[in-house]
């Protein structure tokens, strides 16, 4: 049984005026997105703005209700459950922000801001709170020190840390990321992911994390789900990302990727014409797609291909 | 030569202490050349390209060195001299273009503005500089998109749209902090192939200031490295990433996350705090993994390690003095 | 040293703080000790004593029946502080209740309760007060009803459009993804991130309530003039100002004016004191 199931999950926004018939737009932020997350997997979910992506990981938290489709957790449905299956869910899925600065109450200190999940789902256990919260802190590799700090006085990295201690409180087994590197420098960039990586080792915890920096996530995470307006066009594991991807998006994001050294700034390069943007019929990519034909503009195509590696492309497929 | 700064320091002057958020730093750039300032936050980039524009605000000062743009000192010009230079041949761009924009004008009116104000061409050929030069940096439909408003465009427009404004008035220098850091990858791959383009054709020098080595590499004829305040190393690109002298620039491009990466490697510790920074130690030594005796003395000053290429590091000076002897005994 | 400490530390510091809070409280006391203060009882009339200025039996001179202004501000002052603490502290209790419902719950209640509010704020003031005294009879209490009852809208809107956007602010989101419980994220989290804009807002109604009063005082709805309140002393003052008695609407007017600045002053210094950031 897998940890995570999503089947067809969808979630759309209607935008432009309603009243007297006037046509309103219907944004499809993620539109039928299935995904099977084992346990002790790690899923990174890739792509640019607008994709989706973050509006997923909301829909998984239930921070937000999908339209349609269905949420399953160690068998369970999510979206029908009653309260008591919503709080052990809460207890298993956790989320660590990309900003980190707006991710705490700017009000609190850090001895509140970890008692605020503690006193949540270890009510009753105010004595042992302290001791927990040194523990945490010292494996996220933070200092007893800042207990009575507030989030400003810390720095960039150190906040971060704090999110994802406070993430563990309540002992999750799939930790959610979204775009948690993303505002720290290179230096520290290296030094999350390295804490992430022990992380996963020492707590046996899944990952599904989120962010449009390639390296980084094919680093931490075993398969890769690339995603492009609202739909996902590829998954593979992260030895295919290199040599094997197929899909023209995800070729063209791997092309993007600037060079390691400058006497390779001269390549040939796949460039995408055009902003991000995805089109209502047929393939979302195929405005912008190199190797676009009539048939992707009139229909979807689905995920197909082996095991670990489905890709949605029509003319891949064949 | 174009711009030479020379030993420019600009320090803070805050209730809690001094702040030399710019120590002694110096570069030349020649004419249609790219230097990339590189460092991680809070080493001194940004105030840097800052400084050169004279857009240091109090407690901030500008204290010392030399700021030589086409041989006139900036640093002995008055408010108004600078105003007319500022756009005109030292132009800059920023991380935010929604914030650099102003969101009640439509763009077209903004880079209209921006050209009248400098040049004494008329209405009529100000907007059509500016359909040309936002066809050249790649927006589709240039004579539609000018009677936008900010809002209607995307980052990555907006920042073609900044940048065009910049370029038009071809100032002999154009300053660009972080541009791309907040736009997707494709798009700042589309930027960043667009800039090499008009490099070709455009005369600007340009200071690209990045904390990402990767854009460096892609785009920078030389290289200069920030720590702390100051430049620790300064040469050719192909010289850098070859061969990096300084311990820090070395930590950096091998702390670079590759796609296949095994081990993520880093840089242990934070920059340190430039609040009453010790000035008679190198402030890398806590965090470097060859610091020795010196290190913890004095502070390394900047000396040519081969052709093209300069770094501030003690091992560097001892290396140098043994190569000497070397050839002196011989 | 805990935020309570750092806190009194701060408002020590502040100079303005000091200033405020000493003159709030020689108001207060100077109102409380009234009868202490002056011989004069405030009703007390003497007709042989009619609009006299400034002397040294009457130090702030007399009204049109020969009253002492000087007791009669003082008197005065228990009406009108009173007033103006408990009409903002209605306005509060009330707008706070009716905003941070409907702006957490969002949604369709929150577009009818907004609607109700915009329709009330739409309304000319006079009109509701007219409507508060079909059922009221004028006097100290109803007066405190009336102007919590017509300001507590403001209130209202001010703190549903916090919430509103407070509600995107990331951490509420994580506060909903650790399980906190929906009353704790209002108390905990959005209330203590909005006093900052309440209490601004109140210090700004309390001068107005002070004001409000002394015009319902002239339509006769506030206070009965014979009782002294600051406001009606402004009213009652009007007609005879034109003859040159100044000190029958100068005196009362300054006691209004240095309330709302030492109240200003503390809200400031409450306010920076307050603020992490600093």
């Amino acid at each position: 049984m897998p940890l995570l199931e999503l089947r067809e999950v969808s979630k759309y926004y209607l935008q432009g005026q309603g009243l007297f018939g006037r046509k309103k737009d219907v944004i499809r932020a993620v539109d039928k997105v299935s995904l099977n997350l084992n346990e002790g997997e790690s899923l990174g979910l890739v792509g640019e703005s607008g994709c989706g992506k973050s509006t997923l990981a909301k829909l998984i938290l239930k921070l937000e209700r999908p339209n349609k489709g269905q949420i399953i957790f160690r068998g369970q449905d999510i979206l029908s459950a009653p309260w008591g299956v919503l709080y052990s869910y809460r207890r298993q899925v956790q989320l660590v922000f990309q900003d980190s600065f707006s991710a705490f109450n700017p009000r609190m200190r850090v001895r509140e801001i970890m008692n605020e999940p503690l006193e949540n789902f270890y009510p009753g256990q105010k004595d042992s709170y302290l001791k927990q919260t040194c523990e945490l802190l010292e494996l996220v590799g933070l200092h007893q020190n800042c207990l009575d700090n507030y989030p400003h006085e810390l720095s960039g990295g150190q906040r971060q840390r704090l999110g994802i201690a406070r993430a563990l409180v309540s002992q999750p087994k799939l930790l959610i990321c979204d775009e948690a590197i993303a505002n720290l420098d290179v230096s520290l960039q290296g030094q999350m992911l390295t804490l992430f990586q022990e992380l996963k080792e020492k707590l046996g915890l899944s990952y599904i994390f989120i962010s449009h920096n390639l390296p980084a996530v094919q680093y931490l995470a075993d398969k890769i789900a690339v995603m492009y307006g609202g739909k996902i066009v590829e998954i593979l594991t992260r030895e295919q990302l290199i040599k094997e991807a197929k899909h023209p998006y995800t070729l063209s994001l791997l092309d993007a990727l600037p060079v390691s050294h400058p006497r390779e700034r001269n390549r040939k390069r796949l460039l995408l014409k055009g902003e991000a943007c995805c089109s209502a019929h047929g393939c979302r990519f195929h405005p912008r797609c190199p190797e676009a034909q009539e048939i992707c503009c009139r229909d979807e195509p689905l995920l197909s291909g082996e095991k670990d590696h489905l890709v949605a492309c029509h003319i891949i497929s064949t | 030569m174009v711009l030479e700064v020379k030993n420019l320091q600009t320090h803070f002057f805050t209730p809690k202490g001094l702040v030399k958020a710019v120590d002694k730093v110096s570069f030349s750039l020649e004419p249609g050349k790219v230097l990339g300032l590189v460092g991680e936050s809070g080493c001194g980039k940004s105030m840097t390209g800052l400084s050169l524009l004279g857009l240091v605000d109090p407690p901030g000062k500008i204290v010392a060195g030399e700021i030589l743009l086409g041989g006139r000192n900036l640093l002995n010009l008055g408010e108004s001299d600078l105003e007319r230079i500022r756009g005109k041949e030292i132009a800059m761009i920023f991380q935010d273009p929604l914030s650099s924009l102003n969101p009640i004008l439509t763009i077209g009116r903004q880079i209209t503005e921006t050209i009248l104000s400098h040049t004494s061409m008329t209405k009529g050929q100000a907007w059509e500089q500016g359909i040309t030069w936002l066809r050249r940096l790649g927006l589709p439909h240039p004579e539609k998109r000018m009677k936008y408003y900010p809002f209607q465009l995307s980052g990555g427009m907006r920042q073609r749209v900044m940048i065009a404004t910049a370029l038009a008035l071809q100032p002999q220098v154009l300053i660009a902090d972080e541009p791309t850091t907040a736009l997707d990858l494709t798009i700042q791959a589309q930027i960043i192939e667009e800039i090499k383009l008009l490099q070709r054709e455009n005369a600007s020098a340009i200071i690209f200031i990045t904390h990402d080595l990767g854009v460096v590499a892609e785009l920078a004829d030389q290289v200069a490295v920030m720590y702390a305040g100051s430049l620790v190393e300064y040469g050719e690109v192909e010289q850098i990433f070859d061969h990096p002298r300084h311990p820090y620039t070395q930590a950096l491009l091998n702390s670079r996350m590759k796609l296949g990466e095994k081990k993520a490697r880093f840089i242990p510790g934070l920059p340190p705090n430039l609040l009453n920074l010790p000035s008679n130690q190198c402030a890398f030594a806590p965090r470097c993994p060859k610091a020795s005796q010196p290190c913890w003395k004095k502070k390394p000053s900047l000396i040519p390690v081969s052709t093209n290429q300069q770094a501030a590091c003690h091992l560097l000076e001892s290396q140098g003095r043994s190569k000497e002897n070397a050839v002196v005994g011989a | 040293m805990s935020s309570k400490n750092k806190f009194w530390q701060r408002m020590n510091k502040h100079g303005m703080a000091r200033l405020g809070l000493a003159i709030l409280l020689i108001l207060i006391a100077l109102s409380l000790l009234a009868p202490f203060l002056t011989p004069y009882e405030p009703t007390e009339v003497d007709l042989y004593a009619v609009d006299q200025g400034p002397s040294w039996t009457h130090p702030l001179g007399t009204d049109n029946l020969g009253r002492d202004v000087l007791s009669r501000c003082l008197y005065g002052g228990r009406v009108s502080l009173s007033v103006g603490f408990a009409a903002v502290g209605v306005s509060l209790v009330v707008g706070i209740l009716y905003g941070a419902s409907s702006g957490f719950v969002g949604g369709w209640l929150d577009r009818i309760l907004m609607g109700i509010v915009d329709g009330l704020l739409a309304l000319p003031n006079i009109l509701l007060v007219v409507a508060f005294y079909l059922f009221l009879e004028p006097g100290l209490a109803s007066v405190v009803l009336v102007i919590g009852g017509t300001s507590w809208m403001q209130v209202a809107r001010l703190v549903r459009t916090q919430f509103f956007s407070l509600k995107q602010q990331d951490f509420i989101q994580a506060a909903r993804v650790l399980a906190t419980p929906n009353l704790k994220i209002i108390i905990r989290h959005l209330l203590p991130n909005c006093f900052v804009s309440i209490m601004v807002i109140s210090i700004i109604n309390i001068g107005h309530a002070i004001i409000t009063e002394s015009t319902l005082s002239f339509l006769g709805l506030g206070i009965p003039q014979h009782e002294p309140s600051w406001g009606n002393m402004l009213m009652g003052g009007q007609m005879t100002l034109l003859n040159g008695s100044w000190w029958q609407t100068v005196f009362p007017g300054l006691f209004i004016v240095f309330t709302v600045l030492s109240i200003n002053f503390l809200g400031d210094a409450i306010r920076d004191a307050l603020d992490v950031r600093r």
